[in-house]
């Protein structure tokens, strides 16, 4: 009873201590990689039109934004647009994981619930269409003539490569001769990234060793191999390709500390090493998630939350 | 702080005392509420950074095995399979199932913090204890944890994976082989598992090829989900780290065989069977083990009278036929797919899988028609052979090659059936030939179809009614253009014949080199406007419209710029009508003052562009020039000049050029009489 007591106290003071949600909390930033001064972090301006922003996206030109959130907790996620300063702001439906074409004149998504899949409108919200109903968090290659995206039938998760020339598609697990050394069950379905030239894509895998991969697979090639870069054992999300070799993503490093911004390059040993982006310090202590980057990569954008969010 | 840590510490000992203090001391293993109390301890050690308590607390919780008496409940509904309980039935809340399903979550746990704080031997030594109790010499315990649904049990955790991790730690992975081998459990699959394990740790390739073909014979349908999901796994990881193909179908093979079994047995259980039979399927691919794939996915469908209720509601048993169908479509095993699935079936499956998404510009929403496979066509093919006079072919249409580096040209097949034949188009990987042609008393355009041709003479087959094709940059589509009725521009799929509207305005469809936009000339009133449509953005933008003076009139005749920067046009300016030219479009841009190059003579002219040289080559079809013989000439439209090497006392035209850049192909007719 004593140990049930103690226990049960430790846990209240857990909670108690944990930081409230703060209103006007999403604030939408953006990096300058190659910047070395004080105002390379910038916060460009806060959400408030919903309570939550999950994902967020920005055009390749580098001049609109897409992103998704929930206005209350139960509710159905909804994709907004806006201009870089946050001006403009457009709701364009339900969906999540919005991410633009290359040319900014469409937008991918998903939906769960009753509408579930990967979904494709224009930038005006019109001109809706699905594309798979099992499907989730699709990504536009950068030349713009394919989608890849996560499909999950009876709990074997594969990737699509979609090819929008050629109306036609590819299992990059599934398909013949492609004996991939990753367990399609290991991919941990968050998001795909793929690599400036539209050859390879990379996704995260979790293993038995409780760490997280960055694998990226290059497509059609008769001997497809699985690059592996190993990173320390950290919980890795939101990966996005910057260029030839180096990979963006958020990472935790300690449990109770939030998502960090790092940047990783990897080598010809399949190993990669994580550098943290260094944030201003208004930014540190917060959990920094979902980046994006116009192309060529210099300029990170992201989301920041207070951590307990 | 320090005082908390000192209040926890006592409190833990206490606890670990009463409890040690009760159990039996005997090899019998202790009672549910005792391994409990331990695990509490344990935890509550770890998060006050005693590492040596909480490894005492686990040592001493399962240093007899796993718990199986309960001081409080009795055993009525718990079945027990020797000392472990068989967790394939339905999971009974009782305080043993609760226990353990705990033991390997709070050992998965502890491990992390044991990893990072504890003294690697006596970790490891701790684990081994715990897997390979000292008081039960002759048993294993792997300790799996429940199967996940959502993840299908694959990602599979049993403490073996720790234990090995730490004898690793300490290197003494080959002594935790010879423990393992002396309790003598060669039948056993959970050991055979952690055998196999370890011989991948140390990449000792005998060990991984002898365990895994072990691990195929004694699984069966008896032995239990959780140690099924344990191999499958193990398979998995063999496949990560070598490139035994047949170790991995061995193992998988008999994973997915023995879980599919048991499902069909016992559909209550909680391991799903797919997603490790599908490893299964795509392993025996890879081993070339294609007869025990195709078996494992008759496997994976239900039998009609076997589909429960919860199949047809949650609609798995459709998503696994789907999933069966994926698998055979995509390695090309058509008549196999259609023999499992069923005819109707499997067509549905081609309907929605092999048009994927209609992308139409124009937003009509428009259902693929579905010509049946490779239409059969009575036009003949002839392969051109050496053995063949060529007086004798003279009344036939020609197919042929112009080397035009050593000027020769040479026949490749006839087509002796057709009247007419026209805009042949060679397709990217130089393989195929895309033309229209009518038959005799057929009507050229209006009755045009099309036919896709081997390069080498040997296969055609006709894709259906159109004319003017255009080859996407894969070869998988082509565009074309159709007459009435269901007059426009048109795609179509090479593999199916599927036809789809892009326009209905809109005539000559010309596929870009980069694969993105399709251009056509539409209708505008007494002139004509160029339409881009950009597959990618899904936009429309017209050129060349509201400047009528530039181009008044274009032909159906234009190309794209190897860059698919711009179109070069056959135009009319306006403030000219009937003098002609060709012009280049930027497509990116309306605002255009096109410089026609006054070549008025070749209106209406086959032409394409020379690869790498300012040229244009072309076919006019005046009667002031000898007619329909291939000419170049410089871009500005000088220089007319009779292409050397093509076949002479013939009509040719219809020039497209092979992917090398130099094979020129072209047809060629008798002369008209």
């Amino acid at each position: 009873m004593k140990l049930l007591v103690s226990i049960t106290i430790a846990s209240a003071l857990l909670v108690l201590t944990a930081p409230a949600a703060q209103p006007d909390d999403n604030w939408v930033c953006s990096h300058d990689l190659d910047s070395q001064s004080d105002d390379a972090t910038q916060r460009l301006f806060s959400v408030t039109q919903v309570q939550t922003v999950e994902f967020l996206n920005v055009s390749s030109d580098g001049q609109r934004f897409v992103f998704s959130g929930k206005t209350q907790p139960l509710a159905d996620s909804s994709i907004w647009v806006c201009n870089l300063d946050g001006s403009d702001m457009r709701n364009l439906g339900k969906g999540t994981m919005p991410l633009w074409s290359p040319g900014g004149q469409r937008i991918v998504f998903s939906r769960t619930g009753s509408e579930q899949g990967v979904w494709i409108m224009r930038a005006d919200g019109t001109n809706q269409r699905i594309l798979d109903k099992r499907g989730s968090a699709a990504t536009w290659s950068p030349d713009g003539t394919k989608i890849a995206w996560f499909r999950n039938i009876a709990g074997v998760v594969d990737i699509v490569v979609y090819n929008i020339v050629e109306d036609d598609w590819d299992l990059v697990f599934g398909s013949a001769g492609k004996d991939i050394a990753v367990a399609s069950s290991q991919i941990a379905s968050s998001q795909i990234a793929w690599s400036p030239n539209s050859r390879k894509v990379a996704f995260l895998a979790q293993g038995l060793d409780r760490q997280t991969t960055v694998c990226s697979v290059r497509l059609r090639s008769k001997f497809p191999v699985v690059e592996r870069y190993l990173a320390k054992p950290a919980e890795i999300s939101g990966v996005h390709w910057l260029d030839d070799q180096t990979f963006a993503f958020s990472q935790r490093l300690n449990k109770s500390g939030g998502f960090q911004l790092s940047t990783a390059t990897a080598k010809n040993d399949s190993t990669m090493v994580a550098h943290p982006v260094r944030l201003s310090v208004d930014f540190a202590q917060r959990s920094n998630i979902s980046v994006s980057a116009t192309r060529p990569g210099t300029r990170l954008y992201f989301l920041s939350r207070s951590i307990g969010e | 702080m320090v005082f908390r840590t000192a209040v926890f510490q006592y409190m833990a000992y206490c606890c670990l005392l009463v409890s040690l203090l009760t159990s039996t001391a005997d090899a019998a293993p202790l009672t549910v509420e005792q391994v409990q109390q331990a695990l509490d301890i344990a935890e509550l050690a770890a998060r006050n950074q005693l590492v040596e308590l909480s490894l005492k607390a686990v040592e001493r919780a399962l240093q007899s095995g796993p718990p199986s008496v309960s001081t409080r409940t009795p055993l009525p509904s718990v079945q027990s399979q020797g000392a472990r309980i068989d967790i394939s039935q339905p999971a009974p809340i009782s305080p043993v199932h609760i226990v353990r399903t705990r033991i390997p979550h709070a050992i998965r746990q502890l491990s992390e913090f044991w990893a990072q704080h504890g003294e690697p031997q006596r970790v490891y030594e701790t684990l081994q204890s715990v897997v390979l109790p000292p008081n039960r010499p002759n048993e294993i315990f792997l300790y799996a944890s429940e199967s996940d649904a959502a993840d299908d049990g694959q990602r599979a955790y049993c403490v073996g994976h720790d234990l090995i991790r730490s004898a690793a730690a300490v290197q003494q992975v080959p002594e935790l082989v010879d423990a393992i081998q002396a309790r003598g459990l060669d039948h056993s699959a959970d050991a055979t598992v952690l055998l196999l394990l370890c011989s991948l740790e140390i990449n000792e390739a005998t060990g991984v090829s002898q365990y895994s073909e072990r691990l195929g014979k004694i699984m069966t349908a008896g032995s239990s989900p959780d140690s099924v999901r344990l191999a499958a796994n193990a398979g998995l990881r063999v496949r990560h780290q070598t490139s035994d193909t047949k170790a991995v179908a061995d193992i998988l093979y008999a994973a997915a065989k023995t879980s599919l079994t048991i499902s069909r047995y016992d559909s209550e259980t909680s391991s799903h069977p797919t997603a490790i039979a599908m490893e299964g399927v795509r392993s025996c691919f890879a081993a070339g083990r294609e007869d025990d794939a195709i078996e494992l996915l008759k496997l994976c469908l239900p039998d009609a009278d076997q589909r429960t209720d919860r199949d047809q509601s949650s609609g798995e048993a459709g998503q696994i036929r789907e999933l069966v169908a994926s698998e055979l479509y995509a390695r090309g095993l058509v008549q196999t797919a259609r023999d499992i699935l069923g005819a109707t079936e499997a067509m549905e499956f081609e309907s929605r899988y092999l048009n994927p998404l209609l992308l139409n510009p124009n937003g009509k929403e428009l259902k693929p028609r579905i010509a049946s496979d490779s239409a059969p066509t009575r036009a003949r093919i002839l392969p051109m052979t050496d053995t063949v006079s060529m007086a004798d072919r003279a009344g036939q249409i020609w197919i042929c090659a112009l080397d035009t580096e050593s000027n020769q040209s040479k026949i490749l097949f006839t087509l002796p059936d057709f009247q007419n034949v026209s805009y042949p188009v060679v397709s990217p990987d130089g393989s195929q030939l895309a033309f229209a042609a009518t038959f005799p008393g057929e009507v050229v355009t209006s009755d045009s179809r099309i036919y896709i041709a081997s390069l080498s003479g040997t296969e055609i087959r006709e894709l259906g009614r159109g004319t003017l094709p255009s080859w996407s940059p894969a070869g998988r589509r082509l565009v074309c253009s159709r007459y009435s009725p269901d007059r426009g521009v048109w795609l179509v799929r090479v593999s199916n014949g599927s036809f789809q509207l892009l326009d209905e305005k809109g005539w000559s469809g010309k596929w870009s080199p980069d694969g993105s936009k399709i251009a056509y000339i539409r209708a505008a009133g007494s002139a004509t406007d160029f339409v881009v449509a950009d597959l990618v953005e899904d936009t429309n933008s017209r050129i060349a419209s509201g400047r009528r003076t530039s181009t008044a009139q274009s032909s159906w005749n234009f190309c794209w710029a190897p860059d698919s920067s711009c179109l070069m046009v056959e135009a009319s300016p306006h403030a000219e009508r009937g003098s002609y030219g060709r012009t280049s479009l930027d497509v990116s841009d309306d605002n255009h003052n096109p410089n026609l190059h006054h070549d008025a003579d070749y209106f209406n002219a086959d032409f394409v562009q020379w690869p790498q040289r300012s040229l244009i080559l072309l076919a006019p079809k005046l009667k002031k020039y000898n007619a329909e013989r291939l000419y170049h000439l410089e871009a500005d439209g000088a220089n007319l000049t009779e292409l050397p090497g093509q076949f002479d006392n013939r009509r040719n035209s219809g020039m497209s050029w092979m992917p090398d850049g130099r094979t020129l192909i072209y047809l060629s007719r008798q002369e008209r009489r």
